[in-house]
This record gives structure tokens, sequence and C-alpha cells, in this order.
């Protein structure tokens, strides 16, 4: 049981990790284009942890009652809905990012800053209420029985795993040449977006709030998802070995908003930026 | 537009939205599934192919558990003492396993589809 504590809780804290990862890196890359200025504090991380690992315990008592509702698929409903605002602030983020490119976009930088600095906490925030309450779920299951001591520490394992993945993504990302990192960066960013639509897409299908579409491949022989790679492409950018046609559609909708951002251009397009 | 207005426009825009998006008027065959002590009874449920199925799980167990499959592309948690309902299929001839996150040791089962 001990394993199963290390592989629960690491598959939940490496999704929040790497996607915190990712903001950090960007963080990182304002502030290098603005030579030696802070353009972006970094306080609001240990707030958007506070608050999120808040709010996914107040969602975590309330497991049953939302779990009843809508007929007994209000999880998804709920998680679809996580899912579809941390996309959509992801896709912000990207549009939101300063870059030489924003000539019909003019916001004084002060303001610039302080909708980039919401859109982060909010998708930090979502991050650990999609995956925190599953943690509080699983935890609680576990209290009070005869594994618990072994279980949690497997936990604290996984956790420490997860945080370290992410710290790791964290210097493999800032460690890159300037317009490398920012290419990585943006690509992470549009899969990352891509994926959340794709799991909203997903979770309404298991809900039969929209319509069924068939699979549109099988790549399980190929990179199986149980595996750990698999595992960590899932966490990465939401790999799956069958994924269903409408998923596939809204995690292309959802990175080709990043892809179309000003700040995607100025990674892949605009030389004058860099020389 | 005063208060009372908009909450009808509302209310009518969300019907739509549930019309335009709920796929199931006709019935959906239901099957039950039962987690106990960690085990899902029956532990191999048959459904028709090219048809879609609500599997209604009732977890018997005081402690949470997580429906998973990769290969019917589903995950969720059924909390302790509760019930929850997960749509699959329409699915091709084949065999599905799924099985217990929170207890994978125990509790597995498979969906034949014939």
């Amino acid at each position: 049981m001990f394993i199963n504590g290390v592989v629960i809780v690491l598959q939940e804290i490496l999704e929040a990790a790497l996607m915190l990862s990712l903001l950090l890196s960007f963080l990182h890359y304002i502030n290098r284009a603005y030579a030696g200025q802070t353009y972006m504090r970094r306080t609001w991380v240990t707030y958007s942890i506070v608050i999120g690992v808040l709010f996914a315990w107040i969602y975590s008592v309330n497991f049953s009652r939302v779990s009843e509702a809508f007929d007994y698929v209000g999880l998804e409903i709920t998680n679809a809905t996580i899912h579809s605002l941390s996309s959509l602030f992801l896709i912000c983020i990207a549009w939101l990012v300063p870059s030489r490119e924003h000539a019909g976009f003019q916001l004084n930088s002060g303001h610039r800053a302080q909708l980039l600095t919401v859109c982060m906490i909010a998708v930090v925030v979502l991050a650990i209420l999609r995956e925190g309450s599953e943690i509080f779920q699983f935890g609680g299951g576990v209290l009070g029985r005869d594994e618990a001591t072994s279980i949690l520490s497997g936990g604290l394992i996984g956790a420490g795993i997860g945080v370290c993945t992410g710290v790791l993504l964290y210097y493999a990302l800032t460690g890159l040449p300037a317009r490398l990192s920012l290419r990585a960066c943006t690509l992470l960013l549009a899969l990352t977006a891509g994926n959340m639509a794709s799991q909203a897409v997903l979770l309404l299908t298991q809900a039969d709030w929209i319509s069924y579409s068939s699979t549109a491949w099988s790549s399980e022989s190929l990179l199986s998802e149980a595996s750990v790679v698999g595992q960590l492409a899932y966490a990465l950018i939401g790999y799956e070995s069958s994924p269903s046609w409408l998923q596939v559609g809204a995690y292309f909708i959802g990175g080709l908003f990043v892809l179309v951002s000003p700040i995607s251009r100025t990674a892949w397009v605009n030389k004058a930026h860099w020389d | 537009m005063n208060k009372s207005k908009v909450r009808i426009l509302l209310s009518q825009l969300f019907l739509c939205l549930i019309l335009v998006t709920n796929s199931s008027y006709a019935a959906v065959p239901e099957i039950e599934l039962r987690i106990r002590d960690h085990l899902f009874f029956p532990s191999t449920l048959e459904i028709p192919a090219n048809q879609k199925v609500k599997i209604r799980i009732f977890n018997e167990d005081p402690t949470p558990e997580e429906f998973e499959s990769f290969e019917l592309n589903r995950e969720k948690i059924i909390v302790g003492n509760g019930q929850a309902v997960v749509f699959i299929g329409p699915l091709e001839p084949g065999e599905y396993p799924f099985f217990g996150e929170f207890y994978p040791k125990t509790a597995q089962g498979v969906v034949v589809v014939k």
C-alpha cells in the first residue's frame, strides 16, 4: 500500500507542480526581458497555494453533495468547469505576456502586470483545487486504517517527487538560451491550454452532457498510459492513448489560441526582438 | 432590463444549452456495479456493442474509491457510502479492464463488449 500512496499523490501533485513551474518560467522570462527590473513579483505564489489548498479542502468536504448534483454527475460538471476556466486563463496569460508585438493592444505595463498576476493566481488556485481535492479524498479514506502510516508516508514521498520534478522543469526551462526558453514555455503553455480544454470535453462526455464522438486513434501499443513515461506525458501535456475526435478538436483549438498570441510571434517570427 | 428579465433570459439560455448538448433523449440501458470490501461486484460487466451504457456505481464501503480505466478513458471518484453515474460507449466488441485506483490490488474488473 506504500507504493499506492506514492503513485496517487505523485500523479495529482505532478500536474499542479508542472503548471506552477511553467508559470514561474514565464515570469522568469518576463523579468529577464525587462533587464534588471522586476516587472512582476512572486509573492502571489504563496498566497495562491494557500488559497488553492483551502478551496481544495472545502471542495473535498462537500464532495458527496457535489457528486449527487445533476443526477450523480456533479463532479464531472464541476471539474469540467474548472478545466475550462483553466484553459481560458492560460490563453489570457499568453495574450498578456508583454512583448513587442502589442501594437493594437495598449495597456500600460502596470495594468498588464496586474492582470497577468490575476490570471496566474487563478490558474494555480484552479490546479490545486482540482488535484488537491482528490488527495484530500484519498487521504481522508486512509485515516484510521492499519496501514495509514505506510500510505501517508508513501504520499509524502510522492509529493516530494512531484515537487522535485516541477523544480527540475523550472530549471530546464529557464536554463535554456532566452529565445529557446521562450519557445519551449510558449509551446508548453499551448499544450497545457489544449489539454485543459480536452479534459473538459472528456468530462462532459463522461457525464453524457455532450455527444459521444468516435475514438480518433489508439496509441496504447506505442506508449501505454499506465507506464511511467505515459503518466509523465499525461501530467505534462495531457497524453491520452485513445482520445475522441471532440477531445482532439478541443485540444487543437485551445492550443491554437495560444499559438496565435503575440508572444508566439515573438518566440518564432520576430527576429528584431532577439538581435 | 430589470433583474427578473435577466434571470428569465439566463435560465432560457441555460435550457437551450442543455437541450443542444444533452444527447440522452433515448433511454440508455443502465447497469449496476457495487463496491464492497474494495472489490467490484460483478467484476465482469457484459454490455452490447455500439451502444451507450449508463453505469450506476454504488460504493458500499465507508471509504472513497476511484473508478478508473485507461481503455475506457474514464476516471471518477465515488464517495464512501455513496453512488455515482458514469456513461461509457458506444464501444467496439472487446475487453476493457477497469480498476479502483485507491485499492488497485483488489478492486479489479472488466467490461466485456459483445
